[in-house]
């Protein structure tokens, strides 16, 4: 096996540049070393300038993520060794504005993830268990699959549709409203649907798919945004005829 | 609620003119959705064949001998093939965007796509014995 | 220099942050409060737990049960009053948790599972899966955005406590985004920054868990408690410390050596037998396993990997099943960093730096001597682990201590006075001092990633499972002269935009301290008890150090040491057993 590896970095500081440009290093090819691993060996050893996020490690904070050879990973589970000979191409999450180097603006994200009210909503003077609420294995696992989200937003790199329109709610929101709705504990779909059953909720989507292809999590977003424009539909019908409120 | 971050000179990048050609599921989306204008066109020309025969015998020639231009067969075989992609994208898109629960679990992607393909092979055959003068 | 100001501040974001500002929202939604942490609260560190969340709910468990295991566990150093506290609110806190969405593991009927942990001698672990802390730190956070009135300063990094007047009044902290220098005022500061495991190399820990809490306390004239206390917990990967929960333990997993023994039985840990036994071999306490390692490493039963010496974890007889529907991450953990299938192959584990006992020293209400100043989580000590922390507690404290930490800041601040405007002063000081040494220095020498390396390794050599006087003095020694050179840091990141060199070069200011609290409070504890072991003092000894370390930063060289008496109500010391 080859011992060194290349790494094209993308740079930008806004103090120097106007645009961001590629920087080259050579790494040393460790076993078992991700992506991640070489970007720490650059900034320890060869630029401390090097700029990007990352935490725990092993792919469950969610900080890590870029695009890395034209496709979105989570750098701390991307093994080097996979793009031999190299060089490999390490470039910022798409579709969100460089702050500097691989690092994202995540605003927008974070905005959207508060709007569409990821917490229990219980209905005024709705009765709380003493204890807990009872909640089967088969509801807990109506929902599961999409509380698995961390938040790495690789799915919003990977999506052209919030590419091209921004004020799209996008697939980990998306998700993660439906996940609450689906929530046997759960009372506030209605509340959520104001949200989401719009035209920049989950109706922007045109059912690509790449979000679930590259979620590390499999938590297939795809899926939960089609789950709820058929919810959100036979919401519109019974609201349609049954105006008064029918439960 | 996060405090707001003052908008630095953050980098916005923009996506190309020929973002759809920088993956093969973009292209593929592309053209998936492309091919509903030749489902559209087929339609069209369905149509246009139903209204030649209820013309007669001699309107209904007019119009073979239209659909045998090269050109026009050209543009019937092109169509043919994005109806047919048309169709097979969109049975490998059902069990991706939505996955019935029968008692609780899932279904299979298997079990939602197979009666899709099992229903068509059905009406194909149905069809193509209504053509052969088989009924 | 801009200035903002508030009536509480909580800096950092995790499971014991965001419990406190919830519970001061609640308390009194009048209160102005904010939370500032380093990276957006859903990376903390709290996210990586796995195992699960020990609180009594089975029929056949009772508190002072789990308050026992907690005590004899902690070696008999743990603040009984605590532990009561303690084991009395976190099946109620849990609860609460539970309707606040947390996902846990259910029985058929639909009540929470428990599972077993080590040390415990019921069932009491709820867990989520094996993404115990994910799912916990979830459902905080998005709960947390229900309140408009907490605010937040994400990837704002806290450089400094404002104090005047002996009294804690805010925080000087750099945005991270634009690099500028605000002033937070606040009447009262909850530091909720967990632990500290990067002082070592070898450690389950992300890489912000860097002690800055500790520090800034210890800075201000806290002092650290316990801080020899370190837990190594004895399944991490080789490589890369990655951790491997003791519910695999839990479950059943067994432990064996290079000949496929389990080895555990020849350290008083009890007899094997195919099914787990509480706190028995596999589910015994850490400290003892992770000692055992140790012990089996220097008979030569170990095996010799190019990471160092290792043991297997075999859970192959739990079946795919059982391993995909409680273990599922376990499985994903070893596929992407051990290249193995738990289900088919045995993991490679060694013990691996993982949890700090020690800490902020604080009161049963997270208040610390210094007025304003509170601490919850893994960043304070309370203490309800003492010596060793059972699996499965941590997570529980930081919601019953950041609730109580949260109650009694909103309590103080609701009556204490405005911060003074001398504080603006201290302010433009510590902006000076980040520009002078750091972003417009010319004559640095030292590599941040070469003091840092030798730092971790000064811990690793002097401050292992084992411990001994020329080892803890030679590490003493080397800290010393680290800290010195530190002096001349330099940084090849002068931007400040987003500048992490320059957060990199703060933190290890603070590990440094930290790592040199660590070592003085070990090297003058001379006993050995729970995860302080020492081959020069091996036996523990009760007449002289049934209490807490604390140490306190003096102006001049080495930290100052004393110790403060234990608090015992119920439980008076006894013997630790397992497997008897």
């Amino acid at each position: 096996m080859a011992d060194k590896i290349t790494l094209e970095v993308a740079r930008f500081s806004p103090e120097r540049d106007d645009e961001p440009r590629f920087d080259s290093y050579e790494v040393p090819l460790h076993e078992n070393w991700m992506v991640l691993d070489a970007l720490n060996y650059i900034k320890d050893q060869l630029d401390g300038t090097v700029t990007f996020r990352w935490s725990c490690r092993m792919g469950i904070c969610g900080s890590c993520g870029m695009v890395v050879n034209g496709h979105e990973r989570l750098t701390c589970e991307t093994l080097l060794a996979d793009y031999l000979p190299g060089p490999i191409r390490v470039e910022p999450l798409r579709h969100f504005p460089v702050v500097r180097d691989l690092v994202v603006d995540i605003s927008d994200f974070m905005e959207k993830l508060e709007r569409v009210k990821p917490w229990i909503i219980r209905e005024a003077g709705a009765p709380e268990p003493e204890r807990e609420f009872l909640q089967t294995p088969e509801q807990l696992a109506t929902y599961k699959q999409y509380s698995l989200c961390i938040n790495c937003m690789l799915c919003y790199s990977a999506c052209p549709v919030y590419g091209l329109d921004p004020h799209f709610i996008g697939p980990a929101a998306s998700a993660l409203s439906l996940r609450y709705n689906l929530d046997s504990r759960d009372q506030g779909s209605e509340q959520r649907l104001d949200v989401m059953a719009q035209h920049d909720g989950v109706w922007d989507c045109t059912v690509i798919g790449e979000c679930s292809v590259v979620c590390p999590k499999e938590v297939d977003p795809s899926l939960a945004i089609q789950e709820y424009k058929i919810s959100a539909t036979k919401a519109w019908f019974k609201n349609l005829l049954m105006p008064w409120g029918g439960k | 609620m996060p405090s707001a971050v003052p908008q630095l000179k953050y980098y916005q990048r923009r996506m190309p003119i020929n973002w759809w050609l920088g993956r093969w599921n973009y292209t593929w989306f592309i053209l998936r959705e492309l091919s509903s204008a030749f489902v559209a066109y087929w339609v069209v020309v369905t149509l246009m064949e139903i209204a030649a025969i209820a013309g007669g015998a001699e309107s209904y020639a007019r119009c073979q001998a239209w659909m045998a231009m090269p050109g026009v067969m050209v543009l019937n075989l092109i169509a043919l093939i994005f109806v047919l992609f048309h169709t097979l994208s969109w049975f490998r898109l059902v069990p991706q965007a939505m996955l019935p629960r029968l008692g609780g679990k899932r279904t299979s992607t298997v079990m939602t796509s197979a009666p899709m393909y099992v229903i068509w092979a059905l009406a194909s055959v149905v069809v193509a014995c209504f053509i052969l003068g088989v009924f | 220099m801009e200035v903002t100001a508030h009536d509480i501040l909580l800096i950092g974001g995790g499971g014991a942050g965001l419990r406190a500002a919830i519970a001061i929202a609640e308390a009194n939604p009048k209160l102005d409060l904010a939370v500032v942490s380093k990276v957006y609260p859903m990376r903390s560190h709290t996210v990586s737990a796995e195992g699960g969340a020990a609180a009594v709910i089975a029929s056949n468990d009772s508190l002072d049960e789990h308050a026992y295991d907690t005590i004899s566990g902690s070696d008999w150093l743990a603040d009984q009053d605590a532990v009561e506290i303690f084991v009395n609110n976190v099946t109620n806190e849990m609860l609460r948790l539970e309707h606040w969405g947390c996902p846990w593991s259910r029985e058929p009927d639909g009540r929470i599972a428990v599972r077993p942990f080590g040390g415990m001698k019921k069932e009491r672990t709820w867990f989520a899966a094996d993404k115990t802390g994910f799912h916990m730190l979830h459902a905080l956070f998005q709960t947390s955005l229900k309140y408009g009135e907490i605010k937040r300063y994400d990837e704002t990094f806290a450089t400094r406590l404002l104090v005047d007047d002996g009294a804690v009044q805010g925080v000087v902290a750099i945005e991270l985004a634009s690099g500028k220098i605000r002033a937070i005022t606040a009447k009262a500061v909850i530091l909720c920054t967990g632990g500290c495991g990067r002082v070592f190399r070898f450690t389950t820990n992300a890489n912000i868990c860097t002690g800055d809490g500790m520090a800034l306390a210890y800075g201000a004239g806290a002092p650290l408690k316990d801080m020899e206390m370190m837990q190594y917990h004895p399944t991490g990967l080789p490589q890369t410390g990655i951790l491997i929960t003791e519910a695999t333990r839990g479950e059943g997993g067994w432990l064996v050596n290079k000949d496929g023994y389990r080895y555990l039985q020849d350290y008083d840990l009890g007899k094997p037998s195919p099914a787990p036994v509480f706190r028995s071999m596999e589910l015994g306490p850490r400290d003892r396993l992770s000692q055992a390692f140790i012990k089996e490493m220097e008979k030569g039963r170990t095996l010799k990997g190019p990471y160092g010496d290792y043991v297997h974890l075999d859970l192959r007889h739990l079946g795919e099943k059982k391993i995909d529907e409680k273990l599922p991450l376990v499985r994903e953990l070893c596929r992407n960093y051990s290249n193995i299938d738990p289900v088919h192959q045995m993991i490679p584990v060694r013990p691996v730096v993982h949890y700090m006992m020690g800490g902020i020293a604080t009161d049963v209400n997270g208040a610390t001597p210094i007025k304003g100043l509170y601490a919850a989580g893994e960043a304070a000590c309370v203490s309800m682990n003492g010596a060793n922390r059972l699996g499965s507690n941590s997570l529980g404290e930081l919601l019953v201590f950041g609730a109580r930490a949260g109650a009694a800041a909103a309590e103080y601040a609701a009556a204490a006075q405005a911060p003074s405007s001398r504080l603006l002063a201290q302010a433009a000081d510590e902006e000076q001092r980040i520009n002078r040494d750091y972003l417009n220095r010319s004559n640095g020498r030292e590599r941040i990633a070469g003091l840092r390396e030798e730092m971790q390794q000064a811990m690793e050599d002097a401050a292992g499972i084992y411990r001994t006087r020329n080892t803890l003095d030679e590490g003493a020694a080397k800290l010393a002269q680290l800290k010195q050179r530190y002096g001349a840091i330099a940084l090849d990141d002068r931007s400040l935009t987003f500048n992490t060199q320059l957060t990199a070069a703060l933190e290890l200011s603070g590990m440094l301290e930290v790592a040199e609290a660590m070592i003085h409070a070990a090297s003058r504890r001379e006993e050995s008890r729970g995860a302080h072991q020492r081959t020069d003092f091996p036996k523990r000894d009760d007449q002289k150090f049934l209490a807490h370390s604390m140490v306190y930063r003096t102006a001049e060289g080495a930290p100052r040491v004393e110790f403060a008496p234990v608090t015992i109500t119920r439980w008076p010391p006894g013997e630790r057993v397992y497997g008897r």
